[in-house]
């Protein structure tokens, strides 16, 4: 569950950053796949789903603490790629998902 | 003078409070990072230690040691080996030291034998912590000092927030290569995706200190309500011998609820109105400090316990807990590490671009700070390396090894500064980065060199502590390597010329 959250918070600030415009031209995003208004919506949905995640792995008070501590990590990830290789974001989100659903299934 | 915004006023309070204490931060939050993984680093520290014992094995023999070591201690503390730990810690006081005055002693005591034969003197991890809210400074001015700098990094973090207008459009910002914008993007990168964590450490940080700077803090009473579960008694001048302190410590242990042990006290021992004293371990819940047994040590018999209900309290131990980190679980422990990493980071990164935003000033104000913080900032790092140098290359036996070990420590930061001061900035960077990447880098080889534990034989024995300490070392050495390489890469940009006169 604790890779799960990870995956899917990684997942989340993808599509946050992608959801943002010039971040989207950055990532070279084709115009039809812009759709900020749905990527902040997922994006947001898949924070929450993270935080439950925690909570259901360690309890309310320890999967809180370690769900704030993991955004840290996880935004600056995304960061370095968006600055180093931005055209590799929109790969991002699909993949962490799966391997998000494979975790929590295990 | 023209009138500003309050943002304005914001920014002006962000720039010069963060100045103020900024390098003393900056050691302070370094050190603090560290002190998350103290035991561990304890553990690395005094590599002669590789066996496990049961905790309740462990502190027996300990006591059985102090005993016949320590008799005339008026107390004795203990800190019990757990999951983290393998050695017991013990304080205690031998009667004379240097100048005829008795002295207190902080030795480790081999889990098995409960004796520090054959186990290097040094304070380990423990130092890392000490120096964190007490600065190597007499008590209570280094406390004074930490709690202050805890309070003007919570003015600065809140003055910051205000200051920054773009926080969510900017979040995932950085922009290379461009100078002072860089390095606010960075500043900001930094301080914003662990915001929480900086509130959350600065805020709780102030509060284990509180009890210095309010003004009825000390007072007995104060004290008395802060901790009952602090129960003693006064000196009989009788000697008695003492009960068998396994029932003891597993009687406390069935109070905790099958929790485990934390620290163990004895006031006057060897007397008939010997007191042990049983503490419930940290790790195992979020308050600190949550529960406490109280036995006479004569006869074994129980006489208190103390488990903390009042909500203030309670509360208080929460937050003190949170600072401390100790409940957490090695995922947690990353957390924590790699956030008070981002603190420490923040903060460096605020002091360059103090300097940065001020570029082209030549006073000796801005010259001193420029120079101050090239040698603080690349100083922490060696420092700690230097430490841990220290650990490996200076004999066993010599007299005084612990100090020795701290001297390097002061040695390395004080040479840090100096070069600093003297270097230009550029070269200043270069040089003490390069050293800091050499120091780090190359401490897992001297690790393995002098002590024979290996990165193949720790994945072998399925040690994680050692190979962790090695990987982060390696780590921390690649990110000072890439430090220097970047400021040697870096081409200052042209000064622009003012169109033809």
């Amino acid at each position: 569950m604790m890779l799960a959250s990870l995956a899917l918070a990684v997942a989340a600030m993808a599509l946050l950053a992608l959801s943002i415009h010039r971040h989207a031209v950055s990532a070279r995003l084709a115009l039809e796949q812009r759709r900020p208004a749905a990527m902040r919506f997922a994006g947001w949905v898949m924070l929450l789903f993270s935080c439950a995640a925690d909570i259901s792995d360690s309890g309310w008070r320890l999967g809180l603490i370690e769900w704030i501590g993991q955004l840290a990590p996880c935004a600056a990830a995304i960061t370095l790629l968006l600055t180093n290789r931005p055209t590799m974001l929109p790969r991002v989100p699909v993949p962490a998902l799966m391997i998000a659903l494979v975790a929590a299934w295990w | 003078m023209k009138p500003r915004s309050f943002r304005q006023s914001m920014a002006w309070l962000h720039g010069w409070s963060g100045l103020v204490l900024g390098w003393l931060l900056f050691a302070i939050a370094a050190s603090g990072t560290a002190s998350v993984f103290k035991n561990e680093i304890s553990d690395w520290m005094r590599p002669e230690v590789t066996a496990h014992a049961d905790p309740i094995e462990a502190l027996a023999t300990a006591l059985a040691y102090l005993h016949a070591a320590a008799p005339n201690s008026p107390s004795w503390y203990l800190t019990a080996p757990d999951a983290r730990a393998s050695t017991t810690l013990a304080l205690f006081q031998v009667p004379k030291g240097v100048d005829g005055k008795p002295v207190w002693h902080t030795r480790a005591l081999d889990p098995v034998t409960g004796r520090p034969d054959g186990i290097r003197d040094t304070l380990g991890g423990e130092f890392l912590y000490r120096f964190h809210f007490e600065l190597q400074l007499p008590y209570p001015w280094g406390r004074m000092i930490a709690s202050a700098a805890g309070m003007l990094l919570l003015v600065t973090l809140i003055a910051g927030i205000i200051t920054h207008k773009r926080m969510f459009a900017d979040f995932f910002t950085l922009r290379p290569d461009k100078g002072k914008r860089s390095w606010l993007d960075l500043h900001n990168a930094l301080g914003v995706f662990a915001l929480p964590f900086h509130l959350m450490i600065s805020l709780t940080g102030v509060l284990t200190l509180i009890t210095l700077t309010l003004p009825w803090g000390a007072s007995t009473r104060a004290i008395a309500e802060l901790s009952p579960g602090f129960i003693t008694r006064p000196t009989t001048h009788r000697p008695a011998p003492a009960a068998d302190s396994r029932t003891m410590l597993r009687d406390a242990i069935r109070r905790f609820g099958n929790g485990h042990i934390g620290s163990v006290a004895v006031d006057n021992p060897g007397d008939a109105a010997a007191v042990l004293r049983i503490s419930r371990n940290d790790a195992d819940q979020l308050a600190d400090g949550a529960a406490t047994a109280t036995y006479a040590m004569a006869t074994g018999r129980p006489i208190a316990f103390y488990a903390e209900k009042r909500p203030a309290k309670r509360t208080y131990d929460v937050l003190y807990g949170l600072h401390l980190g100790r409940f957490a679980p090695t995922f947690a422990h990353w957390l924590y590490f790699v956030c008070g990493l981002l603190l420490t980071a923040t903060i460096a990164s605020g002091l360059v671009l103090w300097t940065r935003s001020r570029a082209g000033g030549t006073g000796f104000g801005h010259l001193l700070v420029a120079r101050l913080t090239v040698g603080a900032v690349s100083g922490m790092p060696l420092a700690i390396a230097a430490f841990f140098w220290a650990n490996r290359l200076l004999p066993a036996g010599m007299p005084f090894r612990a100090d020795a070990e701290v001297q390097w420590f002061f040695g390395a930061l004080g040479i840090a500064l100096i070069v600093g001061l003297t270097l230009r900035p550029r070269w200043g960077w270069i040089a003490l980065m390069a050293l800091a990447a050499a120091g780090w880098s190359l401490l897992p080889l001297l690790s393995a060199l002098t002590t024979g534990r290996n990165p193949a034989l720790s994945i072998a024995r399925r040690d994680w502590i050692f190979l962790g300490f090695d990987l982060v070392a390696l780590l921390l050495g690649i990110a000072a390597a890439a430090i220097a390489l970047s400021v040697t890469r870096h081409r200052p940009a042209p000064a622009r010329v003012r169109g033809p006169a």
